[in-house]
């Protein structure tokens, strides 16, 4: 994905990390294969944005952070979904789906 | 949310060190996990790792920006951004130098300016809670916007009325005379209510302030003297106490001693109470106490003055005959003690000040960006290693900043000398009249002024430079052996509009100083008709209760003292008026012609009183345009007559001859004689403000005889050597009468013209910084052109340009900048010296002399500045030049 692509999608990135840390606690390697994985391939999100994202979401109070064990037995840092964060995912999956409804409109008006 | 980013921002503080480290291990883990995962899809662990280090993507470059994310990072890097900052200008002294000395210079300027105009308008006087000290009065809407005074039975009336103040007190001064002593002295006696000082919250050196008894009204026969009067006149008495002093043959007891800064009202020298009983407390025509309360504190200044009008209101329903068409208004003290010279000062010169402080930030700009394009190399560098362009930014502005802070500290040294001369040459008998002179100094809120300034200069002179310097061009700056540079034509362009715009603002303030300068000059001119070397003026005040309430005495008083005056040997005449030409003696009233006596309100004309001896305009040189001057025949029992100014009789009989015309003066009713218009003068400038010009109306003393007049001796030799025999004459016709004032009036005319006279100086001077600094200016934008087109300049020589030719591109180059400021800042200063010639008398905004001279001198200065770099130009050698390369 070129750098300019992943500022056009920055509300979004924000979305899909909320989105993939719904279901469990993540370490930053595993939210982005995550994202991978949901979008199939579409979103790659690359350590660049991921980090400066994770931490700017943890400032504004969406996530925590701990140190924890990998899979592997590898010491890493992992992120889970305040209250907050719960909030946010759902005022941002509805907003997105006012908007991708709108835009499927304009789209297919003639 | 707020609060959530306050404490991650103090965690931050905490932790910074732990918050680096923790960064650190995350990105680390983070290549680590990738490997796994890559090691896993079967890769070879070696090829593993740099795979995941390639994908990971600069190291620092990802460490960085999650850094500025991180709220607390501002205030870290702020620390960083100042240390590296100081290292920086440690390293380029003459840069720094010549940027923190531009800088100062300007703030300090301000800084000086801002004491100043602080002393005036926030602590004139040193009261508690000056701020809820109102002065109030009457007005008479329909003649004068000025406040008036107030009667002393309105007085009472109102302090009775009034339910916005805690206190409500007055005071009139007169010039009384003190007897006892050697010579008669003249002294401003303040008459105050008991409660005056209660008013002002002013308590005595010692002793105690005048006692209020039961119904209101003070022990008569008391005074307080101020300390520097009791210094002064009394050497110093300790045994003041028990000693009385003798004011226009009343004696009086001295209860207390006021420190000098109660210097209220301004000029006064002793306080005695006034009574206001019997009579007095009836007069509710004549408007001559001033009106002085305290708000109460939940009353704003609004609510009282529209409770003042309501109570006018009233008062002009009941006593219509003397109260009829007036109101009243109030103001805050401060106000109207600033309502004269000291607004329009404090404007003007903060206005100059400002400029120059612009003229030094755009040279600091300029001079920053020379700079910036010499560390071009380092920026590039800083930026490949991962700084964002807000961080460089950040970083050129931190720099800015502290030369600015820099600059504000020595300013605070320009600040201090020059309020050091700014006061130490006012002369001590205007200085007490300035409330607020003796509270200018440098404190701390001229610090924090100062400090201000010096945040807003640093700003304004780093902005663009930081911003432009923070995008570098990488790839021609990393390149080995290129001569970093700003060199992009729209480098080139801010730079000169930089140098433009100094240009122009010079050209605005030295055309205002040349205004000035010339206005100046042209009000010495005007006064030379008067051979104000030779005029020695005095004054004389006839007490109001005393046998001089008699008109007659007052006559027989100025007819004596004429006639012992005019035999004084070396006496040529013996003139006396209400007050000479800039003597600050000038009563207007209002005046009707026949036929429109019942004139509208609103087209009620004021003049110049005056009531002069028939001598005063040959003595003085004015010219008479039509009929006659006074005779002595105009007497008590003849005609009533006037002569009047030539522009009064342009306003009023603009088809026909004013002579024969008759005129009321003061008030219309019958007690006002019809005055026959007998002669026609020149006008006479009476104050130097252009403004507050108007048209004159003289009367023969003998039909008019004053409560005080001037006297005026036309010397013939030193008039310093007639002052003994002056005092003897007054003397001879009453003892108790003092003279006062005595002085020439080459000396009143430079007193009453001091503020010009400051105002004159201290535009030359900034007139000549400006100057000095646009100049350095012009020179830095040119010399930098030289150094950076050194290797065309040698390509030029080669290919067979002339050491002139040389010359010519470089100097045409410098002017054409000079051309393009002068054509911008002369409309602007035409239109500033419009706003000034307002006030200003001798001052024509478009006087053909300051336009061309103005721009030619700072072309010249321009040209020079260019010339030095453009000489060094021709001496370019084009081997050495083009080796350069």
């Amino acid at each position: 994905m070129a750098p300019d692509q992943t500022n056009l999608l920055q509300g979004t990135l924000d979305m899909m990390i909320l989105k993939a840390l719904a279901l469990t606690e993540m370490h930053g390697l595993g939210i982005s294969r995550r994202i991978e994985q949901i979008t199939k391939g579409t979103f790659q999100v690359k350590p660049g944005s991921l980090f400066p994202a994770l931490h700017r979401m943890e400032e504004q109070g969406w996530l925590l952070s701990y140190w924890g064990e990998s899979e592997n037995n590898r010491r890493a840092k992992y992120y889970k979904l305040t209250g907050a964060g719960r909030r946010q995912l759902a005022a941002e999956t509805k907003r997105w789906g006012r908007i991708a409804l709108a835009i499927t409109r304009t789209l297919e008006a003639s | 949310m707020i609060l959530h980013r306050l404490t991650s921002l103090l965690l931050n503080l905490v932790h910074s060190q732990r918050e680096e480290r923790e960064l650190d291990e995350e990105v680390r883990s983070h290549q680590l996990l990738l490997a796994d995962e890559k090691i896993r899809a079967g890769m070879s662990p070696q090829e593993a790792h740099r795979q995941a280090r390639l994908e990971l993507g600069g190291v620092e470059q990802v460490k960085e920006q999650v850094r500025e994310i991180r709220a607390g990072h501002l205030l870290e890097t702020l620390w960083q951004d100042v240390r590296f900052g100081l290292r920086m200008l440690r390293n380029s002294p003459g840069f720094t130098t010549a940027a923190v000395l531009t800088l100062a210079l300007g703030i300090g300027a301000n800084t000086a300016i801002f004491s100043i105009s602080d002393g005036f308008i926030r602590k004139p006087l040193p009261f508690p809670g000056l701020d809820r000290l109102v002065y109030f009065s009457e007005t008479e809407p329909a003649v004068t916007s000025e406040p008036i005074g107030i009667s002393p039975a309105n007085f009472l009336d109102w302090q009775s009325q009034a339910r916005s103040y805690d206190s409500v007190s007055a005071w009139s001064l007169d010039s009384v005379s003190l007897t006892g002593h050697d010579a008669p002295l003249k002294v401003e006696a303040a008459r105050v209510t008991p409660n005056f000082f209660t008013t002002l919250g002013a308590k005595p050196l010692w002793g105690r302030t005048f006692a209020a008894d039961h119904d209101g009204r003070g022990q008569d026969q008391e005074l307080i003297l101020t300390r520097g009067f009791w210094e002064r006149q009394l050497g110093s008495d300790p045994n003041i106490w028990s000693r009385s002093l003798r004011l226009n043959g009343r004696s009086y007891a001295v209860i207390g001693i006021m420190d000098q800064s109660v210097n209220f009202p301004p000029g006064v020298d002793v306080w005695v109470p006034m009574a206001l009983k019997d009579n007095e407390g009836f007069n509710r025509k004549d408007r001559y106490l001033r009106g002085i309360a305290r708000l109460r504190p939940d009353v704003s200044l609004r609510q009282a003055d529209s409770e003042s009008k309501t109570i006018a209101r009233r008062l002009s329903e009941s006593h219509p005959d003397t109260n009829g068409g007036w109101s009243a208004q109030v103001d805050t003290l401060t106000d109207w003690l600033n309502a004269h010279i000291t607004g329009p000062f404090v404007v003007l010169m903060s206005t100059v000040v400002a400029i120059v402080l612009l003229i030094a930030c755009a040279n600091v700009a300029n001079l920053q960006f020379v700079h910036a394009s010499a560390r071009q190399r380092e920026i590039a560098v800083r930026t490949t290693l991962g700084a964002g362009r807000w961080r460089l930014t950040r970083q050129m502005l931190t720099e800015s900043l502290m030369l600015g802070f820099a600059g504000a500290a020595a300013g605070m040294f320009i600040a201090r000398w020059s309020l050091h001369l700014f006061v130490g040459y006012m002369p001590a008998d205007i200085e007490r009249f300035v409330p607020g002179w003796d509270q200018i100094r440098l404190d701390t809120r001229a610090f924090l002024f100062a400090i201000g300034t010096a945040g807003v200069a640093g700003i304004l002179a780093g902005l663009v430079p930081a911003l432009r310097g923070s995008r570098p061009d990488l790839n021609a700056s990393l390149k080995e052996g290129a001569r970093g540079g700003l060199t992009g034509p729209s480098s080139h362009k801010y730079r000169d509009a930089l140098a433009i715009a100094q240009i122009a603002l010079a050209l605005v303030l030295l055309v205002g100083a040349g205004l000035m300068i010339k206005g100046f000059h042209a009000l010495q001119d005007m006064n030379r008709k008067y051979q104000p070397e030779t005029l020695l003026t005095m004054r004389v005040t006839l007490p109001y209760v005393s046998v001089y309430d008699d008109p007659q005495r007052r006559l027989a008083f100025y007819d004596r003292a004429l006639e012992h005056l005019g035999a004084i040997p070396g006496v040529r005449d013996a003139i006396t008026a209400k007050g000479f030409p800039f003597s600050g003696l000038r009563d207007d009233g209002p005046y009707w012609t026949e036929g429109h006596l019942e004139e509208s309100a609103s087209m009620q004309r004021v003049a110049v009183l005056q009531s002069i001896s028939p001598n005063y305009f040959q003595a003085l040189g004015v010219s008479l345009i039509e009929g006659r001057v006074f005779r002595d025949s105009d007497g008590p029992d003849a005609l009533p007559v006037a002569i009047i100014a030539r522009r009064l009789a342009r306003a009023e009989w603009p088809n026909s001859s004013a002579i024969g015309q008759r005129i009321k003066v003061n008030t219309r009713d019958a007690s006002s004689p019809w005055l026959t218009v007998v002669g026609v003068v020149e006008d006479v400038h009476y104050v130097w403000m252009d403004r507050a010009e108007g048209p004159a109306i003289y009367r023969p003393y003998r039909q008019s005889p004053q409560y005080y007049a001037a006297f005026a001796l036309r010397a013939k030799g030193d008039p310093a050597a007639i002052v003994p025999a002056a005092r003897a004459a007054i003397a001879a016709v009453d003892p108790e009468r003092p003279i006062f004032e005595v002085k020439t009036m080459a000396r009143i005319i430079s007193g009453s013209t001091l503020p010009m006279a400051y105002l004159a100086v201290m535009l030359a001077i900034a007139g000549g910084l400006a100057v000095l600094v646009a100049s350095m200016g012009v020179y830095g934008v040119i010399a930098f052109g030289v150094t950076e087109r050194t290797h065309e300049i040698g390509v030029r020589m080669v290919l067979g340009a002339n050491p002139f030719d040389t010359l010519q591109l470089i100097i045409r180059g410098g002017m054409l900048l000079t051309a393009a400021g002068i054509a911008i800042g002369l409309p602007c200063a035409l239109a500033l010296a419009r706003l000034s010639a307002y006030f200003l008398y001798g001052v024509r905004a478009n006087d053909p002399f300051i336009c061309i001279a103005s721009p030619a001198i700072l072309a010249g200065v321009a040209l020079f500045a260019c010339y030095i770099p453009a000489r060094r130009a021709t001496r370019v050698d084009p081997m050495v030049a083009l080796r350069h390369e």
